[in-house]
C-alpha cells in the first residue's frame, strides 16, 4: 500500500438502471510513472473506472488513492482525453483556443505564456500552422490530436486516455500511438490508457491490467518487458509482444466465458 | 468561402403582387374607399416620412418596443440559464412558468391596465412578457443540450461553476438565445402596436386606429405598410448581428475538412 495510485475494491453500481452493478471490485496500482494499459471486453466498465479515477463519477464502493488522498472529485494534476473528441473540443474556439482552455484554469500563466505553451504542445503532436482552424474544419485524427494537446499543455501528472484511439482510421491510429508514447517518454508523465485493442495495450504499455466483463474485477495484470524504444513493425514481431499478446488474449476468453456462465445455466 | 447566388424570385413575387394590388384597385374590383391603389399608400407613406408625422411615431413605438425586449431578454436569458445548470431551480420554477406561458399576452393587457395605467409602465410590461417566454425556453433547451463531454472537459480542468458557465455554457446555447431572441423581436414590435390600439396616444398602433377612425384610409394602409418594412428590417438586422457574433457557428457549418 500507500503507492502512487491506488485502485482498492472500487464498486459503481447504477440506481437509475435498476442497480445494476457496472464494477463488482477492481484493485490495482500505478507507480509514478508507469503507462499502464486496461484492456478488457466492451461493457466491462473500463470508462467508468476511468471517470471514477478522474473524480468525474463517484464510486459506490471502496475507495481510490492518488498520492495517498483519496479522490472525491477532479483531482489537482490530473486530466482525462475522452473517446468522442469531435465532442469535447469548443466548436466556438480555434485550435489554439482550444488548447489554451485547460491552461485558463489556474491562472497561473499570462495569456502570452498560455498561447506560447499551447504552441509548443501543438508542435509536439504535429498540428502546427492549423492553430486558427476550427475543429471542425479538421479531420478526425488531427481533432484528436488537438484534444491530447489540450491534455498535455496543461501538463498533468496523470494522463487518462479513454479508447482515445477508437475512432481513428487504422494508419492514424498508429500514427497517434507513436505521438503518445513520444510525450510519455518526454514529460514522463504516468498514463492510464484504456483499450480494448489487445495489440495497442501491449504496444503501449508498461503493464495491462486485464478487465473481466461486468460486473467486473481485474482478471489479470502483466508487466510488459519491452524497454522504452517501440517500433511499429519490429516491436509486434517481437518474440515478447507476440507472447503476451497469446497470454491477455487468454485471460480475457476466459474473462469472457466465466461472466457467461451463470447464465448458461439457468 | 463561397457565396450563394442571390436568388431574386423573393422580391420578384412581392413586386408582382403589388402590381396586382394596384390594378385590383384601379379596376375598382373593391370599393376604391376602402382599398386604395398601392401608389396612393406608398405616396402617403412618403409624405408621412417626409413630414416626420411617422417617424415621430415609431420613436414611441420602438422605444417601448425596446425597453421592454430588453428587460425580457435579461430575465428570460437569467432564467434559463439557471434552470437548465441547476436542477433544484428547475424544479422550483419549471411549473409556474409553464403554466404562465399559455396564457395569450393580449388577455393581459386590461390586468396591466388596471395595476400599472395606460402609459409606458404598462406596455413595456406587456412586451417583456410576451418576449419573455420564447427568450426563455430556447435558452432553456440551449443550455440543457450541452454535450456531457463538454462539462467533463471543463470539470477535469477544475473549472468552477461560474467560469463553467462562462466558458462553455453560453458559448454553447448562444446560438439557441439567439434564436430566441429573434423570436422576440417580432413579438416585441405585434405587443407594442396592439398595446397602443388599445390604449394610449402615442406611438404606430395608435396612428393606425385614428387613421381608421379620420377616414384617411391611404395613411392607415400606409401605416400598416410600415410596420411590414419596419420588421423585415429589425429581423434583417437581427440576422446581420447574429452572423458576426456566432462566426463560429456559421463557420463551422459549412466547414471544408482539412486533412
Amino acid at each position: 500500500m500507500g503507492g502512487f495510485l491506488e485502485v482498492q475494491g472500487l464498486r459503481k453500481e447504477f440506481a437509475e438502471h435498476g442497480n445494476l452493478v457496472a464494477i463488482e471490485s477492481i484493485t490495482f496500482s500505478v507507480e509514478q510513472g508507469d503507462f499502464v494499459s486496461i484492456v478488457g471486453p466492451s461493457g466491462c466498465g473500463k470508462t467508468t473506472l476511468m471517470r471514477c479515477i478522474g473524480g468525474l463519477s463517484r464510486p459506490s464502493g471502496g475507495n481510490i488513492m492518488l498520492k495517498g488522498k483519496e479522490v472525491t472529485g477532479p483531482p489537482e494534476g490530473v486530466v482525462m482525453v475522452f473517446q468522442d473528441y469531435s465532442k469535447s473540443l469548443l466548436p466556438w474556439r480555434s485550435v489554439l483556443g482550444n488548447v489554451t482552455l485547460g491552461l485558463e484554469s489556474t491562472g497561473e500563466l499570462s495569456s502570452q505564456q498560455r498561447v506560447d505553451r499551447a504552441k509548443q504542445t501543438l508542435e509536439a503532436v504535429s498540428v502546427s500552422g492549423f492553430e486558427s482552424y476550427y475543429p471542425r474544419q479538421l479531420s478526425g485524427g488531427m481533432q484528436q490530436r488537438v484534444a491530447i494537446a489540450r491534455a498535455l499543455a496543461f501538463q498533468p501528472e496523470v494522463l487518462l486516455m479513454d479508447e482515445p484511439f477508437a475512432s481513428v482510421d487504422a494508419q492514424t491510429r498508429g500514427e497517434l500511438e507513436d505521438v503518445v508514447l513520444q510525450i510519455w517518454k518526454k514529460y514522463a508523465q504516468t498514463v492510464l490508457f484504456v483499450t480494448h485493442d489487445i495489440e495497442e495495450a501491449i504496444y503501449l504499455a508498461t503493464k495491462v491490467v486485464v478487465i473481466g466483463a461486468r460486473p467486473s474485477s481485474v482478471i489479470d495484470a502483466f508487466p510488459v518487458d519491452l524497454g522504452p524504444n517501440r517500433d511499429q513493425l519490429t516491436t509486434r514481431e517481437h518474440r515478447h509482444f507476440l507472447d503476451l499478446r497469446q497470454r491477455v488474449y487468454r485471460a480475457i476468453r476466459k474473462a469472457k466465458d466465466t461472466s457467461l456462465a451463470p447464465q448458461s445455466a439457468q | 468561402m463561397r457565396r450563394e447566388p442571390r436568388h431574386w424570385s423573393g422580391v420578384v413575387l412581392v413586386i408582382l403582387l403589388l402590381v396586382a394590388w394596384e390594378a385590383v384597385a384601379r379596376l375598382e374590383l373593391v370599393r376604391a374607399l376602402f382599398f386604395p391603389p398601392a401608389t396612393a399608400i406608398f405616396a402617403a407613406l412618403w409624405s408621412l416620412t417626409a413630414s416626420l408625422d411617422l417617424v415621430r411615431e415609431y420613436a414611441a413605438t420602438l422605444w417601448r418596443a425596446a425597453a421592454g425586449f430588453s428587460l425580457a431578454a435579461c430575465l428570460g436569458i437569467a432564467t434559463g440559464v439557471v434552470m437548465g445548470f441547476y436542477r433544484p431551480a428547475f424544479s422550483l420554477l419549471e411549473p409556474l412558468i409553464e403554466m404562465l406561458r399559455p396564457i395569450p399576452t393580449v388577455a393581459l393587457i386590461p390586468v396591466a391596465i388596471l395595476l400599472l395605467g395606460i402609459d409606458n409602465a404598462m406596455k413595456i410590461f406587456v412586451i417583456a412578457w410576451a418576449c419573455f417566454f420564447p427568450v426563455w425556453i430556447n435558452t432553456l433547451e440551449a443550455v440543457r443540450a450541452v454535450d456531457k463531454e463538454l462539462m467533463d472537459t471543463a470539470r477535469t480542468f477544475r473549472f468552477s461553476d461560474p467560469a463553467i458557465l462562462a466558458k462553455i455554457v453560453l458559448p454553447f446555447a448562444s446560438p439557441g438565445i439567439f434564436t430566441g431572441l429573434r423570436i422576440s423581436v417580432a413579438f416585441a414590435l405585434i405587443l407594442a402596436v396592439i398595446s397602443e390600439m388599445i390604449a394610449g396616444e402615442t406611438g404606430i398602433g395608435r396612428f393606425i386606429i385614428e387613421s381608421e377612425m379620420a377616414f384617411r384610409i391611404p395613411q392607415m394602409y400606409a401605416g400598416v405598410f410600415s410596420l411590414a418594412i419596419v420588421g423585415y428590417g429589425l429581423n434583417r438586422i437581427f440576422l446581420l448581428a447574429e452572423q458576426r457574433i456566432l462566426r463560429w457557428h456559421y463557420a463551422s457549418a459549412r466547414a471544408e475538412i482539412v486533412s
